[in-house]
């Protein structure tokens, strides 16, 4: 079964009234957005700053609902699941945001942090906190470590290690990779692909870096002002773009 | 001319910036490239002398002979503006979000030039034109949070540029745009250095930014510049390790599966760029290089050929 299906989702906001008595304007942050997922592949979504794809991204975590359209989940939809069904289902699909500073909690341990997700469905277990440590480059003693010990760099590794300390399948990156610095960066990235390859994960890699983008995805879909631009093979977008737009991202990243 | 030689800001022991030495003429577009903490934003503040209070600075630091280092901020204060600007990372931070973009250009013209009101309004609107603001006169009366990121940036260059000055230094000028945006950005700075024959000191960490507007380029490690030469052969032909380094780890965008789907792991650096409080004494890049040798921790090495380090050019 496809792991992750997302079919026609679309999200509006209404915008603040401009004046009295004028019907408020609505704003189509997400508009028909359609792609699968397979296990052990990584998509790239690629846009820039409100192209809609932290939107989506936040429907497929299901913290938003879609006004139309659909998020299956290995078959589940996730909009219409009981809220007990889709906690038991939560540890199955996590997310990585861009500043592990603000997303780990400064006053807890970082084997605090980790064991989160293990917590919200009573299984907390220190053995999976260190296993999760070590399998992101860290050591299981660092488990006893605040976050401000640690490198911008580490402290990513253990946003990471949070992620897939619950076995999940899909790993969500919200520019998971934009705030590191370029020797680290290369270091996080090879990180993905170690764990994708270990624990079979697929990959929603959200970015605004076409190169990183290039690096590391199977496929890529293109976002502007919430609609798709283009989707496609890595290779058919890098090699043989369809859209001006997408050719003006490959010139801007410098790759041409 | 403007010339840096052995400048150095120190924080207590730790220096932020140590022994730089550089020379910048008219016209001259130079690059400065390094990751966060390494001192590139210092090096940008010293040059303005706007470095922290708690920094020490020395060394020599010559604008047009006068120099600057120890210079009172009265002193500094005639220097800025008209022989050395600054363009900030984050334009929303800079313009004072409660005064008209028109005001906020205006104000230092009539204070530095003693313009009126009218003749400061009509060199603003010039200025506008000239950094390629659409709709000038419509752009003064708006306050900054009415106008994007990308225009934000273009007032923030019309203001550094109000008072001509010979030096622009732009830090991380396009950091927080987006692709394309950022995109036209550069090209303008790179086109008013050219147009004026102003130097422009582009600050990023952005290494196709650098390509596309500067001629020459310093990278900066732990406070050192531990190479310099022109853009393109800095690129091409990267002498320092950490350079080279640096450059290896760019991410191909072309990486596909190998047969197997394994896919091809990008060459790293190890490590993370050491805090100002635990810098090597010798050379910065001291357990982080790969052709590490005994003397490169304790001892800091000499520039020849555009690089600092201790290996001969054909070990590296």
């Amino acid at each position: 079964m496809t792991l992750l299906t997302v079919e026609n989702v679309t999200r509006r906001y209404r915008m603040p009234r401009q004046a009295l008595l004028t019907p408020p304007t609505v704003l189509t942050a997400v508009d028909a957005a359609t792609f699968t997922l397979e296990r052990g592949e990584t998509l790239g979504l690629v846009g820039e700053s409100g192209s809609g794809k932290s939107t989506l991204a936040r429907m497929v975590m299901a913290f938003e609902k879609p006004d139309e359209g659909r998020v299956l989940f290995e078959g589940e939809d996730l909009a219409i699941l009981p809220a007990a069904d889709l906690r038991a289902l939560r540890p199955h699909f996590q997310l990585v945001f861009q500043d592990p500073y603000g997303s780990l909690n400064p006053r807890r341990t970082v084997g605090w942090s980790i064991a989160e997700p293990l917590r919200a469905t009573d299984q907390d277990d220190r053995a999976l906190v260190a296993q999760a440590l070590e399998q992101v480059g860290l050591r299981s003693a660092d488990a006893s470590k605040y976050p401000h010990e640690f490198s911008g760099g580490q402290r990513q590794r253990v946003a990471i290690a949070r992620a897939i300390v619950t076995r999940p399948s899909l790993l969500v990156a919200d520019e998971a990779v934009s705030a590191l610095d370029m020797s680290v960066q290369a270091q996080i990235l090879n990180l993905l692909m170690d764990l994708q390859e270990e624990l079979g994960l697929a990959i929603l890699f959200i970015s605004h870096d076409l190169s990183v983008v290039g690096s590391i995805c199977d496929s890529i879909l293109i976002m502007e002002y919430g609609r798709t631009v283009e989707y496609g093979s890595t290779n058919q977008i890098m090699n043989a773009p369809k859209q001006a737009y997408t050719r003006s991202l490959i010139t801007a990243a410098g790759l041409i | 001319m403007i010339g840096a030689y052995n400048l150095t800001v120190a924080f207590g022991a730790a220096q932020a910036l140590r022994d730089v030495s550089f020379e910048v003429h008219p016209g001259d577009r130079i690059g400065v490239v390094g990751e966060s903490g390494c001192g590139k934003t210092m090096l940008g503040l010293a040059m303005i002398g706007m470095t922290p209070d708690a920094a020490k600075v020395s060394g020599s630091l010559l604008l047009n002979g006068t120099e600057m280092v120890g210079a009172s901020e009265n002193s500094w204060q005639d220097q800025r503006a008209r022989r050395v600007a600054m363009v900030f990372q984050e334009p929303m931070a800079a313009l004072n979000p409660i005064k008209r973009i028109g005001d906020s250009v205006m104000e230092p013209l009539m204070v530095h030039f003693g313009l009126s009101r009218k003749q400061a309004r009509k060199r603003a609107l010039a200025l506008f034109e000239e950094v390629a603001i659409p709709d000038p006169e419509a752009r003064l009366k708006q306050f900054p949070h009415e106008v994007s990121g990308g225009q934000r940036q273009r007032v923030l260059i019309a203001l550094a540029l109000s008072c001509d000055p010979e030096l622009l230094i732009a830090d991380e000028p396009t950091t927080a745009l987006d692709a394309n945006v950022a995109l036209r950005i550069t090209d303008l700075l790179a086109r008013l250095a050219r147009d004026r024959t102003m130097a422009l000191l582009f600050i990023s960490h952005d290494l196709a930014a650098v390509a596309r507007a500067t001629q020459d380029m310093l990278v900066i490690y732990g406070g050192d510049i531990v190479e310099r030469g022109s853009t393109a052969d800095v690129l091409s032909q990267p002498k320092h390790p950490y350079t080279q380094g640096l450059l290896a780890a760019r991410p191909s965008p072309w990486n596909v599966r190998e047969i197997g789907g394994r896919r091809k792991r990008l060459p790293t650096i190890p490590g993370s760029v050491p805090s100002l409080a635990n810098l090597p004494t010798g050379c910065r890049f001291a357990g982080r290089c790969p052709f590490e040798i005994s003397r490169c921790a304790a001892q800091k090495p000499v520039e020849r050929e555009g690089t600092i380090c201790h290996l001969p050019e054909a070990e590296r």
